[in-house]
């Protein structure tokens, strides 16, 4: 298949010496649902930069569909890709939801038709309906962030890179943004989740760890969340459902265990197992 | 970002007290002020040019400032040799037969020459601010106003505000890049779409920093801000005698010229010769180009 996204060997500094993102080589692919990890200054949001052409990288090439991005604007790459910044504060330009949603729709000169049915979709996706009116900077956080995510989806990029999207929410919410956004992966969009939240990685297809610049760990969760070395060294902890089967694996408890339903129907035959011993 | 921020290093010009350096600077902005003629310009640029280099001010922050004014010091210039009033030394006029403007001077050698003096007086203000800033703590520079009788309030929002500079800068450069990747193009070589479009940055900084400027105030006050009300300081300064000296030797220094060059009207304009000088030379040069026959 035809990489979506692809960087080959690219580096980055933002001081002399000091690289931040350090020969990176990884592709990303249509459909995708990525996770991205990593302790704090491992160079994720750099990556993600680089990735959208925001910073060009100092060695090496990103690739956007086979086009480099120091031949892209930062405006054209954004019709592919689509990234929403950490803090939804300075990302929110206009005064109502509806206007914000809208404002880059009506930039690029999409029909008026169109741009209705889009924003009822994205109302819908993002939990804001009855929102319209209201004003984003009145919103709590987390509400800004569903805002800001929804208006880029609007766009339909070809893919969406979340930089830590689930600060701020309540597990409810959180739960709901990930169901969003696999509605969203199953149209057909690749996303690319950059988090610090182990539960959350570990519910995506594939899953890189990032250290130093570097990405130390490139796999689905089941593999990279059982390879202690490489997240430990990362400075990163495994989900809660890894370190259970972890410490009952002497009790029987099959190892690669990611998700509570994969862990209960486990644990569950084991104690089948163990009562039709005991008979 | 217009001013160099502080960097720590062990340099005697770092060491000194906030508030001989203020009287130093404050000499030398008088001064740009007070002369006109290039000798003393030039003089005062090669002054703040060691102050720098003494500072040991980081270069890198040195050609950012620089870059900022540069567009500023070329306008300065254009405006002054353009639309200088009491030019006689006229390289060329408008033709009086052109409708509205005909007759206007539209460059003279002593337009040029005032516009020069000018964006020299502006490098030199904005090099002596720099000079400041990039070798002063700014704790010690808010014990330094306070002692000085400034409210320290007034004395604290100033330290906040130089201190928020770079965080701005990179808020700044986000806000753009997060319009940009919405596909809204920011690079527009239409000057009122360029406006537009700055107007829609503006916004969400000004929004976000109205509400950090709340939690600042609360998280101040939740570590007792104006408890009391006689306040010590972090920032311990106290003036040695190499600052005595420095602002001494400042003051008089500049007492001395201005009185010299008030009084003696002959001072005030020492290079005037060497530039009738120039101008004598470039003249008959002028004379012979093509549009001589539009001077008068």
């Amino acid at each position: 298949m035809e990489s979506l996204i692809s960087l080959e060997n690219v580096s980055f500094s933002y001081v002399r010496g000091k690289p931040a993102v350090d020969g990176v080589s990884v592709d990303f692919f249509p459909g995708e649902f990525v996770a991205i990890m990593g302790s704090n200054g491992s160079g994720k949001t750099t990556l993600a930069k680089l990735v959208c052409g925001m910073l060009k990288p100092s060695k090496g090439r990103v690739l956007i569909k086979g086009i480099d991005t120091r031949k892209l604007g930062v405006s054209k790459v954004s019709e592919t890709i689509g990234l929403v910044f950490q803090n939804p504060a300075l990302q929110i330009f206009t005064s109502s939801v509806g206007d914000e949603l809208r404002l880059a729709l009506v930039t690029r000169g999409t029909d008026e038709q169109v741009i209705r049915e889009r924003v009822c979709e994205v109302l819908k996706l993002f939990d804001l309906e009855g929102y319209l009116l209201k004003h984003p900077h009145m919103l709590s956080r987390g509400e800004q962030q569903r805002v800001v995510i929804a208006s880029v989806v609007a766009l339909r990029p070809e893919a969406v890179i979340l930089d830590e999207p689930t600060t701020g929410q309540d597990i409810l919410r959180r739960k709901r943004m990930m169901k969003s956004l696999g509605e969203l992966n199953r149209l057909g969009a690749t996303i690319i989740l950059i988090t610090h939240d182990a539960e959350l990685a570990s519910s995506c297809d594939r899953l890189l760890v990032m250290s130093d610049g570097r990405i130390v760990a490139d796999g689905t969760p089941r593999e990279v969340m059982y390879d202690s070395t490489v997240l430990e060294r990362a400075g990163l902890r495994p989900p809660q459902i890894v370190r259970l089967a972890r410490r009952l694996r002497e009790k029987g408890v099959p190892e690669g265990l990611i998700s509570v339903r994969e862990a209960c129907e486990a644990i569950l035959r084991l104690g089948a197992h163990r009562e039709s011993l005991a008979l | 970002m217009i001013l160099a921020g502080y960097v720590r290093k062990d340099v005697f010009l770092h060491r000194m007290d906030p508030r001989a350096k203020l009287v130093l600077v404050f000499c030398i902005l008088l001064l740009v002020f007070a002369v006109y003629d290039f000798a003393y310009l030039l003089l005062l640029l090669l002054l703040v040019s060691t102050l720098l280099l003494l500072g040991r001010v980081e270069g890198g922050s040195l050609r950012r400032t620089l870059k900022f004014v540069a567009p500023l010091l070329i306008f300065l210039l254009a405006v002054q040799s353009v639309c200088y009033e009491y030019a006689y030394l006229v390289v060329y006029r408008v033709p009086l037969g052109v409708p509205l403007i005909g007759g206007a001077t539209l460059l003279s050698f002593d337009g040029l020459i005032v516009g020069l003096q000018v964006a020299l007086r502006f490098l030199i203000v904005v090099l002596a601010l720099t000079f400041f800033t990039a070798t002063t703590d700014p704790d010690k520079f808010l014990t330094g106003l306070t002692s000085l009788g400034v409210p320290f309030e007034v004395a604290l929002a100033v330290n906040i505000a130089l201190r928020f500079v770079p965080q701005v800068s990179k808020d700044v450069e986000d806000t753009v890049l997060a319009l940009e990747s919405r596909g809204v193009k920011l690079g527009s070589k239409n000057p009122i779409r360029k406006i537009t479009s700055l107007g829609t940055v503006l916004f969400p900084l000004i929004v976000h920093y109205v509400c950090r400027a709340q939690e600042l105030a609360l998280a101040m006050e939740a570590r007792a801000f104006g408890a009391h009300d006689k306040r010590t300081h972090l920032a311990q300064i106290k003036m040695r005698k190499a600052d005595y000296a420095l602002a001494i030797v400042s003051l008089t220094l500049t007492s001395l010229t201005m009185y010299l060059i008030l009084t003696n009207p002959h001072l005030m304009n020492p290079s005037q010769p060497f530039l009738i000088d120039v101008w004598n030379n470039i003249k008959p040069i002028l004379d012979n180009l093509w549009w001589t026959h539009y001077r008068y």
